[in-house]
């Protein structure tokens, strides 16, 4: 799923260890995320989205159009 | 981990367990290993020294490392894997599963035919093997039913 996960973490000068512990995952799974081979259940999607204070739609862009 | 860390103090306690988490999984893959290094070696000293008690020793201690491995996973508070661990175990699950199937459905009622018909004689072997496609087709399915009931 295409999402814009590396962009703010980026801007929240965060590495992906960081994001990782924040939200209580494994690094290799924000690197997955980022790298867009991995899809995050809807429980860590809100999880992201409430750290970076966003809605999912802002993060996480499911071309569901397509 | 059940919440999510936003302060800077919430950051590095977050942060502090997701390192606890690494250092546990380091200690559950050292425990396994040292297990399956104790069993190989008490077999390698077994051929030069053929006692009973060194096999029997190294399997205890092969027992020990897994035992040492599940306590760890068990005994701690924290969640050792996350949800993209758990899918990647579960899509592994399911090939291996898969793959037991198609051998399951073509290869043993090709093996009863030919056997029964007296085309070839199969080796002993080969109903075991069937046994052990069939004992995990079981244990599927009484999983499979239990969760079933746990999620309906």
């Amino acid at each position: 799923m295409k999402n814009e996960l590396r962009t703010y973490r980026d801007r929240h000068d965060l590495s992906q260890g960081d994001l990782a512990a924040a939200v209580g995952v494994s690094r290799q799974t924000i690197n997955a995320l980022e790298r867009e081979r991995y899809d995050p259940s809807l429980e860590l999607a809100f999880k992201l989205a409430g750290f970076f204070e966003c809605s999912i739609e802002d993060l996480f862009d499911p071309e569901l159009s397509e | 981990m059940d919440t999510t860390a936003n302060s800077s103090s919430d950051l590095e306690a977050a942060r502090a367990e997701l390192e606890k988490r690494e250092r546990y999984q380091r200690w559950m893959n050292y425990s396994l290993w040292a297990g399956i290094l104790s069993l190989f070696i008490a077999i390698g000293i077994w051929m030069t020294v053929p006692e009973d008690i060194v096999v029997f020793a190294g399997t205890g201690l092969y027992w020990l490392g897994f035992l040492g491995m599940l306590g760890i996973y068990f005994g701690t508070s924290i969640s050792l894997e996350d949800e993209r661990d758990a899918q990647i175990a579960a899509e592994a699950g399911g090939v291996t599963l898969g793959a037991i199937a198609v051998l399951f459905v073509f290869f043993t009622p090709a093996a009863v035919a030919l056997d029964a018909t007296g085309t070839y004689q199969m080796p002993a072997e080969v109903w075991g093997v069937s046994g052990a496609f069939f004992l995990v087709f079981a244990i599927y399915s009484v999983s499979h039913w239990y969760y079933s009931r746990q999620h309906s």
